[in-house]
Order: structure tokens, then C-alpha cells, then sequence
């Protein structure tokens, strides 16, 4: 572990993750946590203090404390939260070891920074079957088993199966919710599993325990996006704020990840 | 509206069918023609841009989009995506890219291609915010290209 750190310029903050988890805790009005122990990170990084922060800091907290959307991203088996409002993005990103970052930009830039996160490039266009209907817990265990470095073969119907078990490279899903206006959907909800023969978007059903995977390209995964940040028409204007109940606090580990682990 | 625009080197011409209503650049250092909504300098801008590589001339279609990646590498860009896309009757190499410029969140879609030993790039360079609601505009824009 680091010292706590900031970047004024950016309003970068560098610090452990329980330490970004109890500013957000704090932040997003979702309870108490241990404010001493922030105020001192916070004043160790130079970033200020709960009460008079660093404007580059208070303006990495304004989504957190008025979020209009609320994000999740889900990578690598672990979950992360973000916020957006009045134009900002801000990220609890976790990263290797104990110090994580919470990462303030303009909303804008979400789908820039995505890309890049998730490492969306180029990948083969080799034809693949439009969709496969898989039994979901099969799946699962495949992307589950590919996390943990263990062999999948056998688990899923080809190629798919194939594709996860030799040429893995990722597991990602990214969503957004907001408070709809009438008729409106409130949430979009996108889980890819990534590989060498291509990107593969997977859709559960309502059932609980089948999803169909579809083989999406680079473009159209960089399109759908796009769609975590809702047109305007879609939120209640009305609303000040993403009900506390509905706001994203804190990340950790994917819980199907070590349940699947454990069968 | 359409125009037909010589090139001032080598004779080379083609044509593209432009909307009214756009701004039409015909002297932009390097570029042949910039079509814009809004003025070319502007990121908030939607700038189309058709343009030889005559210092240059490559040999192959792989040069060409080396050398073009290369010209831009100042961008920064995230390839999104890539692939052959046929373009004015020729095998163009097709990118997308996003990159940021200031605070503004932009993507770069292009159409590389070499014709008789010259390289062209066809471009659309737009707000990311724009691109649900324009890119199907600009890409209409850019299927119109044919050399003469």
C-alpha cells in the first residue's frame, strides 16, 4: 500500500480501497463510515477534507452526492461503481493490490474511457452462429473457470465453447440506472464475454437460468455504450436524485464468480 | 449540390454529392476538399475530408493506412474497430477510432484506399454526443465518392 495520493489537475485520488469506500459511503448519503479516517487520507494526499475539499476533488464528488445515473461496471470478476451528474463522470476504479482511484471526467467521455477500460478493439470477423441458447449457470461456470486460470472445455455448445475455453481474454458488463420518466425504461444492463475469435454479448432471460449469446462486433459494442448515458426524455426531470436505495456505494468481487467457483 | 473537384496535383479528380446547407473547404493545407456543418476548426464540428497522400505515394494499401496512423499518431486515438470496406468501387481498409481533443469526447471514422499508386482517405471526424443522430448523414456523404 501507497500513501494517499492526488493529482490536482485532474482531481485524480489515489487511495486504499476501504478509504475510497467509506468517501463514497459518506458521499452518496448511503450511511455512516469512519470520516476520520477519510478526512485524514484526504489531508495525507492533499486533497483537503470532507468539509472544504480541493475543488478538483469537490467536483469529483458533486456526481456522488446528486448522482442523476448510476454505474456499474463489472470487470475482470469484480463489480465497480460510478455516478453521473450534471455533466461529470466519477469512478471507483479498482485496481490491482489495495489502492484503488476515484477517477472524475466529463460525462462525455464515458464511452472513450470504456473503450479503454474494457479493451474494445479490433478482433477477427470470422463467421459465428447469430445466437446460442445456453443454459446460464453453464455459462457461468465457463467465464468463472477462465477467471480463475482453470480449464472450461465441455461446459457450453461449440464454437462458443471453444472461444471461452482457448482464447479468453475478458468478461465485462456495464450498466446504468436512472430514474425513467412515464413509460421510460430506468436501467440498461450489457454483459460481453471477450475473446480472440470476438466479442460475444449475452442476454438472460426473465427465466433465471438461460441466456442467449450473440456475436457483436467492436463498432456495435462501442455504440451500445453509448446507451449508459440516456437521452434526456428517457429521465424524470422532476427528479432530484437517483433514489439512495437505487445509487451504486460501493464494488467488490462478483458473487457468481466464487459460487460458481465453489461447484 | 455537386461538386467536382480537380485536384491541384497529378490531375486527379472525383465527385461527391454534397447536402446544401454545409460548408465546402477547397484549401485546407493537405486536404483536397473538407465538407463541414459548422466551421472545419471547430471540435463541436462534423468535418468531412477526402484527401491524397501525394508526398507519399504508396505502394500498397497496407502503407497507405500505416502512413495515415502514423500522420495522426498525435491524436492519441482508441482503434475502435477495423475492417474492408469497398469505397467508390475500390477496396478501401475501414477505422474507427475515438480520441480526445480539450474536453470533447470525438470519434474518427475513415476509408483508406490506393488508386493507381495514389493513397486516399476519406474521413469523418464528429462529436461522440453527435453520432447517434449524424452518422448515418456523413457516411451517406462519403458513399457518394467516385474518381473520374
Amino acid at each position: 500500500m501507497t500513501a494517499p495520493a492526488f493529482d490536482p489537475a485532474t482531481g485524480l485520488l489515489t487511495a486504499p480501497r476501504d478509504t475510497i469506500a467509506a468517501l463514497a459511503t459518506i458521499v452518496t448519503g448511503a450511511g455512516e463510515a469512519d470520516g476520520a479516517a477519510v478526512d485524514a487520507a484526504l489531508g495525507a494526499a492533499g486533497a483537503g477534507s470532507l468539509a472544504d475539499p480541493h475543488p478538483k476533488l469537490a467536483a469529483a464528488l458533486a456526481p456522488m452526492s446528486a448522482p442523476i445515473i448510476g454505474v456499474r461496471l463489472g470487470k475482470t470478476g469484480y463489480v465497480m461503481p460510478g455516478w453521473v451528474g450534471q455533466g461529470r463522470f466519477t469512478l471507483h476504479a479498482y485496481r490491482g493490490g489495495d489502492d484503488d482511484q476515484l477517477v472524475p471526467m466529463p460525462a462525455e467521455h464515458l464511452a472513450h474511457f470504456l473503450v479503454w477500460l474494457l479493451d474494445i478493439g479490433p478482433r477477427p470477423r470470422d463467421p459465428r452462429p447469430d445466437e446460442t441458447t445456453v443454459d446460464a449457470a453453464a455459462l457461468d461456470r465457463a467465464v468463472a473457470y477462465r477467471l480463475a486460470e482453470r480449464p472450461s472445455e465441455g461446459l457450453l455448445p461449440e464454437p462458443l465453447d471453444s472461444a471461452i475455453a482457448h482464447r479468453f481474454r475478458d468478461w465485462w458488463l456495464a450498466s446504468s440506472r436512472w430514474t425513467p420518466a412515464p413509460d421510460a425504461p430506468g436501467e440498461i444492463v450489457l454483459e460481453a464475454v471477450d475473446t480472440d475469435a470476438g466479442l460475444w454479448s449475452v442476454q438472460r432471460l426473465e427465466d433465471g437460468t438461460t441466456a442467449i449469446v450473440r456475436p457483436v462486433t467492436p463498432m456495435s459494442t462501442f455504440l451500445a455504450l453509448g446507451d449508459l448515458l440516456p437521452s434526456n426524455h428517457l429521465i424524470d426531470a422532476g427528479a432530484k436524485r437517483l433514489a439512495p436505495d437505487l445509487t451504486p456505494v460501493v464494488g467488490g468481487p462478483a458473487a457468481w464468480v466464487n459460487q460458481a467457483l465453489a461447484t | 449540390m455537386r461538386l467536382r473537384r480537380g485536384s491541384p496535383t497529378k490531375g486527379l479528380e472525383f465527385d461527391l454529392e454534397i447536402p446544401d446547407g454545409l460548408n465546402v473547404y477547397r484549401d485546407v493545407p493537405g486536404v483536397d476538399l473538407v465538407v463541414s456543418a459548422g466551421e472545419e476548426r471547430d471540435p463541436a464540428a462534423t468535418v468531412i475530408s477526402i484527401g491524397a497522400a501525394r508526398v507519399r505515394s504508396p505502394a500498397t494499401l497496407p502503407d497507405h493506412v500505416r502512413g495515415v496512423r502514423e500522420r495522426t499518431a498525435d491524436l492519441d486515438c482508441h482503434l475502435v474497430d477495423e475492417g474492408p470496406i469497398p469505397l467508390a468501387g475500390l477496396e478501401s481498409w475501414w477505422t474507427f477510432d475515438t480520441f480526445v481533443a480539450g474536453s470533447r469526447s470525438l470519434v474518427l471514422e475513415r476509408w483508406m484506399l490506393v488508386r493507381d499508386g495514389v493513397g486516399w482517405t476519406a474521413s469523418v471526424r464528429m462529436p461522440w454526443l453527435d453520432i447517434y443522430s449524424l452518422r448515418d448523414g456523413a457516411i451517406a456523404i462519403v458513399s457518394t465518392l467516385r474518381f473520374r
